[in-house]
């Protein structure tokens, strides 16, 4: 069924478990689309982070076809160099840019990865990966002031997130969360518009800072903390500024909520290249390679690169890289033996015991085996630490393998792989749950609705 | 010697778009420059696609010009010519980005 508009609203992290089933929090505007639509789990991309899950959705390909692993990706062979990658980084057009061209006015707000802003039918307003407001973060540029004037100042982010004073902190993200939702309503009334997408990054930072203070099953939960209910307060915060933008798109509108991926409770952290030093693949020059008196970060120039196979980069998941001869600048394993120890790697990644000596529950994954394609520089394995239960620390001179703290900072959710699909076409679904969704099936659907057929490439499928 | 490649436009404001694609154009490294012509205006680049191509654009009246400039790079793009995108930061902002990802816990 075509309708007139489309909005999408993305909340960055949404859980479905606040959302659908019995730990669902009372959001009468979120669920009213359910009920009168269609609603299930979203499997996001491998891997499950922000970059490049959100290019992922709106353009319908996986990371590899985009050539985009993470938020920075290997440039070249070296030992160190990285770019992030922002809009520049994404070459395959997103849903906004083929509506773009068939004449449709589009509005998008704080989607990732749209920093450069490019030009569109209709006004953008960047992401976080703009280096602040000074710098020219929507399309027209002009909007800029014009933003300004109407709502004040666009916040890119929530500041000094590593903060341990967490009545602030939460004040930041609640800032956000309205100034984002102030964007998107002055936008929705005061521009034309066909498609209209915003992304709300204040629930993904809600997560990470306050996850163990409301989820039970966190190994740092304290009953009767003051912070137990503020999930569910946020929640509710952000259901009411929905309901005012439903109420601004009005009738003959599509609706669709959605989310990157989930969230979950973070068990601790894995330091990779120390395991990987234990395991005799990766040498440094000096004992434990970081500084004495403790934790530093992984510095390539520590390394003994001839005597080392493998290295990784951390985060919400590991980035293996592996140390090969002829491609490399000082590769020792031999090209002919790089798949076998790969594998080889890889299955004893996956065979690690944890703390309790148990197995954590790792899984590596190849990239060839999981993308279409493989564009631009891939990590040579992919790894969830205790299934994302763990996250991947790369610095050096911890005490042990695994830790409960994080190497940046107080961080107490690590990602998941289901994110939300929530959508009110019209269409009276009454309800319908939907299963084996996934994160490429959400621009397929978006122009299916808008009576687009989906282009050649485009993975998924439209749900609608 | 590389060929060109020429872009006809025509439609209304054809100047202003030849200018705008040219000025992305050479930020990417692409040597463009825009030329009156008779019925429109001419987007002329050099590059090392071989085949001498002339490229008919008729400008879609609803698109601003920065956008039209857009499609008509997209569709250089489409016929072969090589245009990378800039990330666009400078190394201060470059570090500042990094700084920022490190601390949301994205990267260390």
């Amino acid at each position: 069924m075509n309708v007139d508009r489309v909005l999408v609203i993305g909340l960055d992290c949404a859980a479905p478990r606040f959302m659908f089933g019995n730990e669902a929090f009372q959001l009468p505007n979120i669920q009213g689309l359910m009920e009168r639509g269609c609603w299930g789990r979203l499997r996001s991309c491998d891997p499950p982070i922000t970059a490049p899950a959100w290019a992922c959705m709106m353009s319908g390909k996986d990371p590899g076809t985009l050539g985009c692993y993470g938020f920075r990706n290997r440039t070249g062979y070296s030992y160190g160099g990285m770019a992030i990658a922002n809009a520049a980084a994404i070459r395959e057009k997103r849903a906004w840019d083929i509506l773009s061209r068939l004449g449709k006015k589009v509005v998008l707000v704080g989607v990732p990865q749209t920093y450069p802003p490019a030009p569109v039918n209709g006004w953008l307003v960047a992401d976080f990966l703009a280096p602040d407001t000074r710098a020219d973060f929507t399309y027209p540029r002009a909007l800029k002031d014009e933003l300004r004037g109407a709502v004040g100042e666009y916040l890119l982010d929530v500041e000094n997130f590593r903060s341990d004073d967490k009545p602030a902190l939460l004040e930041r993200i609640y800032a956000l969360m309205h100034n984002r939702f102030d964007t998107a309503g002055w936008l929705m009334k005061n521009k034309p518009w066909d498609f209209f997408m915003m992304v709300e990054m204040g629930v993904d930072r809600l997560h990470h800072g306050f996850w163990k203070y409301c989820d039970p099953g966190h190994p740092k939960f304290e009953p009767g903390n003051p912070f137990a209910n503020v999930f569910r307060e946020y929640y509710e915060a952000v259901d009411d500024r929905v309901g005012e933008l439903l109420q601004l798109a009005g009738g003959d509108t599509a609706v669709l909520v959605v989310s990157d991926h989930g969230a979950k409770a973070m068990q601790g952290g894995v330091c990779i290249n120390q395991w990987l030093a234990g395991q005799g693949y990766l040498k440094f020059k000096e004992r434990g390679g970081g500084d004495a008196g403790g934790p530093a970060a992984f510095d390539p120039s520590r390394v003994e690169w001839a005597k080392t196979k493998a290295w990784a980069a951390g985060g919400y998941y590991g980035r293996i890289f592996v140390n090969v001869e002829g491609r490399e600048p000082e590769g020792i394993v031999p090209a002919g033996q790089y798949e076998p120890f790969r594998e080889e790697l890889a299955r004893r990644i996956e065979a690690m015991p944890g703390p309790s000596g148990q197995p954590l529950g790792n899984i590596a994954l190849k990239p060839q085996d999981i993308y279409r394609q493989v564009k631009g520089i891939p990590p040579d394995l992919i790894v969830y630490f205790g299934d994302l239960g763990w996250r991947a620390i790369g610095s050096v001179g911890h005490p042990g393998i695994f830790t409960s703290e994080n190497d940046t900072g107080p961080d107490d959710a690590n990602h998941d792989y289901d994110g939300i699909f929530i959508m009110d076409d019209g269409c009276g679904r009454g309800g319908e749950q939907l299963h084996k969704l996934r994160i490429g099936d959400v621009a397929p659907t978006v122009l299916a609705l808008m009576g687009v057929e989906p282009p050649e490439g485009m993975q998924g499928r439209p749900v609608c | 010697m590389s060929e060109n490649i020429c872009v006809q436009i025509k439609g209304e404001a054809p100047n202003e778009v030849a200018h705008i694609a040219a000025e992305r154009l050479l930020e990417r490294g692409i040597n463009a420059v825009a030329q009156p012509s008779p019925d429109g205006c001419l987007l002329v680049l050099e590059s090392e696609n071989k085949s001498k191509k002339v490229l008919p654009v008729e400008l879609d009246p609803h698109d601003t010009p920065d956008f039209a400039a857009e499609k008509i790079i997209d569709l250089l793009a489409e016929n072969g010519l090589a245009i990378s995108e800039t990330s666009d930061y400078t190394p201060e902002e470059e570090e500042e980005i990094r700084r920022r990802l490190q601390n949301l816990g994205y990267i260390e």
